[in-house]
Order: C-alpha cells, then structure tokens, then sequence
C-alpha cells in the first residue's frame, strides 16, 4: 500500500512537471517545479535529520535522510493550489508577487488539503507527529500553520526572484530557497513548542 | 493568460480546461482512492475534515470555465 501511494505521488508530480511546462513556457514550468522539489528535499531533510515535528515510516523510495514522497508532496500541492487560485481569482501567478487576494486563495487551498493529507497519512502510519501533538479528527493544529505559511513564502520568494535580473534571480532563489526551507522547519518546531501545540 | 476574463474571448474546449485543471483532477483523485481504500483496509470512513477540500475542488470544477 505504502509503495501504491508513494509511486502513484510520484506519477503526480511528473503530471505536474509535464502541465507546468506545457502551460508555463518550458523554462519557466520546469524552473518552477525544480525549485518546488529543492524545497522540499530541504525541508523534509531538516525534518529527519534534526527529528523535527514528525518521523517517517520506513518508505522504499528516499532522498537523503527523507522519503521521496515528503520531499515531491510540497511541489505538487504547492503547484496545485497555484493552479487553484489562477483559476479562481484569474491572476496569473509566477512572473510577479502575486497579490494577496491570490495568496489568500493559495492559503485557503493548502488548509483545506491539510484535513486530506494528515488524517490520511497517520492512518496508513506514513508519517507521526511528536508524541502530544495536539489534534482534532486527525489534523494537527501546527500543521494549519505550517501548510499555508510554506507555500504564502515560497511564491511570494518566487515573485521577488522573477522581478529580478537573472544573476540577481539566482542569487535569491540559490540563498532564499534554503532560508525559507530550514526556517520554516525549525521556525515550525519553536511556534508549536510554544504554543503547547 | 491576459485579460482572462475578457467577454469576446474564445470560450474554452473542454479539453483545454481539462488539461489546464490537470492537478486538481490528480488530486480529486487521490481523494477517492483514499476514500476507497480507508474503509477497506480500516473499516471506517474518516470524512469530515476531507469536506473543506471536496468543496474547494467541486466548486472550481463546478463553476463556469473561465476565458482564456
């Protein structure tokens, strides 16, 4: 069941490479979506390396210390709700900062997967959260935090990179993308600490 | 992509949305082999906190194609 789900996500995710190259421009769709993975080997690596708000079931396919699933599951739903919310509010998103009313669409998506996602996760026994977690019908309180604050400064990163030159674009993305990925993980850990989530 | 909603735009194929709502169709999927394989596998259901995405999904599916 375990390697259905994680090939199945992994189908998804070069679904997702395919529509954003189709949709987006070649270069832009596939830039898009590498920096969308970069993201999550980083943060999922953070996660399982320093044992950071939950661990992970022994999974066939891994990635560093993560398993492959954890890492490519954010570029895929961060890349859906992006398609959410230009469907929804018409703004096209990628090319500038979007505005608040498409990052508010994008947060409002990402709340809602978190009642698919978790509930789902713990059930199979593909990912648990620290012992005391706080939660109601399987969904962690942090992780209401922590799914929309990811993508809200992935794409607000991503509009600040492509307003820029390209030396420049690199420069943010390259130092911007590792910051975003270990302060959310950490940032994530310190807020639920104190929180006494 | 400008101008998405401009009246005397060519209305969408069906097709084309299809292909443009491509993730949302991948991931209104995973939500029903999940809500399949859940009660097999665990003899129960746990939908209610599945209802905000299902909503979500069903009223972008649901709503008239926008205008490329």
């Amino acid at each position: 069941m375990h390697l259905f789900i994680e090939l199945f996500t992994l189908g998804a995710f070069l679904c997702v490479l395919i529509h954003a190259a189709r949709t987006r421009g070649r270069r832009s769709g596939v830039a898009l979506l590498a920096a969308l993975f970069l993201l999550g080997l980083l943060r999922e690596n953070a996660v399982a390396i320093r044992s950071l708000l939950y661990d992970f079931a022994p999974l066939t396919l891994n990635l560093g210390r993560a398993p492959l699933i954890a890492t490519i599951i954010w570029g895929f739903s961060i890349y859906a709700a992006l398609v959410f919310a230009e469907e929804t509010t018409g703004e096209p998103i990628g090319g500038r900062i979007p505005s608040a009313r498409a990052l508010g669409a994008v947060a409002l998506f990402m709340i809602a997967l978190v009642g698919f996602y978790e509930p789902f996760l713990a059930r199979i026994g593909m990912a648990r959260w620290q012992e005391g977690t706080r939660s109601t019908l399987g969904v962690p309180w942090i992780a209401l935090v922590g799914y929309p604050t990811l993508s809200v400064g992935f794409l607000l990163l991503w509009g600040l990179s492509s307003e820029r030159k390209i030396a420049l674009r690199l420069a943010v993305l390259f130092l911007g993308l590792p910051a975003l990925a270990l302060g959310h993980a950490f940032g994530l850990q310190a807020l639920k600490g104190a929180l006494g989530w | 992509m400008s101008e998405p909603n401009r009246p005397d735009a060519p209305a969408i194929s069906a097709a084309g949305r299809g292909f443009r709502l491509l993730p949302l169709i991948l991931l209104a999927s995973m939500l029903a082999i999940a809500s399949i394989l859940e009660p097999l596998r665990y003899g129960t259901w746990l939908w209610p906190p599945k209802i905000p995405l299902a909503v979500l999904l069903a009223w972008v599916f649901l709503r008239p194609a926008r205008r490329s």
